[in-house]
């Protein structure tokens, strides 16, 4: 059997009377990428965050293996207009055990990037760079990306791709990926996990889905077009 | 020189049936030759901008279906073209495989000598 990286148990979050995640026991596993898609407001973010412990569950846990450590990055969380990239990095590598210079480093080349540039006065798409080359330089044993290259163009979305497989192939870590964008599913993704109105409503390979339908995206806008059937089980 | 592979999104067939129809046409047009190593796994999956574990599947499918060969920790390799079927298996699977390569051209409406010419130029008129 191979080794469970997090494990769910009857998770579930409501924000006042809303429900935002439904009750759900999900494994996920080591070396493995789970692209996590579903339309705005399906529960994606809940779940990332949860993951991520940045919000605390209304009911259920969540169990980690030990020595794990979890990188993040959200597309609407940045760094302050005035930090340089050399003060982002002094600021990380004093603070935290784990940082990698020359990952860092190696990641703000792949996007063509220079320390003595300040966090504000980049594009979109160097924005998302700095805070993957963030993410990888934490050697994160878990990766939490939500929309990590929303909005950005496509040569900065190529730099994002080759930053994430080059690190994904040596850490072997749990990838939790946050798209809308059909090509990245495609590119990354081991399995998928389709999510609709804070229930996870499909999950399998990506390759069975594939298998299943003329082309990847009809799959997904298949299980897209499902309505979700299931009994209202509220999270008291 | 680098694997010479292409990947096409949201195409009829998945990313591995790609790479590794791409990798055998490689080899049957000679730009692979046996013994002849290809990238590692994280190599090629950097190139291509594609989930390694794919990547490593595509080369198992291969590994299982003869094309190549791997060597444990040193990688994966062209395998030697060897007879390995018994004389009515190997009839057999080669009237399939034509079989099939007329279906596939059929709606191109080409004479027979223009599938044999095309067949030969794969072949490299070996």
């Amino acid at each position: 059997m191979r080794e469970y990286s997090i494990q769910t148990h009857y998770l579930a979050k409501a924000y006042d009377t809303k429900v935002a995640l439904y009750p759900c026991d999900i494994a996920f596993h080591y070396n493995r990428i789970y692209a996590l898609v579903g339309r705005n407001g399906s529960g994606k973010s809940t779940l990332v965050k949860l993951l991520a412990e940045v919000e605390a569950p209304t009911k259920g846990s969540i169990t980690f293996p030990s020595n794990y450590r979890v990188g993040l990055v959200q597309s609407d969380i940045g760094y302050p207009n005035q930090i340089a990239l050399l003060e982002i990095e002094n600021l990380f590598s004093t603070c935290t055990n784990h940082w990698c210079k020359e990952r860092f480093n190696h990641v703000l080349n792949i996007f063509n990037l220079s320390h003595n540039q300040q966090f504000g006065a980049l594009s979109t798409g160097q924005k998302a760079g700095v805070k993957i080359a963030v993410m990888l330089a934490q050697k994160p044993t878990i990766w939490l990306l939500d929309e990590a290259t929303l909005g950005i163009d496509l040569l900065a979305q190529g730099q994002a791709l080759t930053a994430l497989l080059e690190y994904f192939g040596e850490d072997k870590p749990c990838v939790l990926y946050c798209t809308h964008n059909v090509n990245e599913v495609e590119q990354l993704a081991d399995e998928v996990l389709v999510m609709q109105r804070g229930r996870v409503i499909w999950q399998g390979e990506k390759d069975q889905l594939h298998a299943q339908h003329p082309s990847l995206s009809e799959g997904l806008l298949d299980l897209f077009q499902l309505d979700s059937e299931l009994p209202n089980i509220e999270a008291a | 020189m680098p694997l010479n592979i292409h990947i096409q999104n949201d195409s009829a067939q998945t990313l591995t049936e790609q790479i590794c129809q791409q990798v055998e046409l490689s080899i049957a047009a000679a730009n692979l030759t046996p013994n002849e190593a290809l990238p590692s796994v994280r190599q090629l999956s950097v190139q291509l901008k594609v989930n390694p574990n794919t990547v490593a599947r595509a080369y198992q499918q291969l590994v299982h279906k003869g094309s190549l060969r791997s060597e444990r920790g040193k990688g994966v390799f062209v395998a030697e073209c060897r007879a390995k079927f018994s004389a009515s298996e190997t009839s057999t699977r080669l009237q399939t495989a034509a079989q099939r390569f007329v279906a596939d051209t059929r709606h191109l409406a080409l004479s027979k000598d223009a599938l044999l010419d095309a067949i030969s130029t794969v072949l490299g008129d070996k």
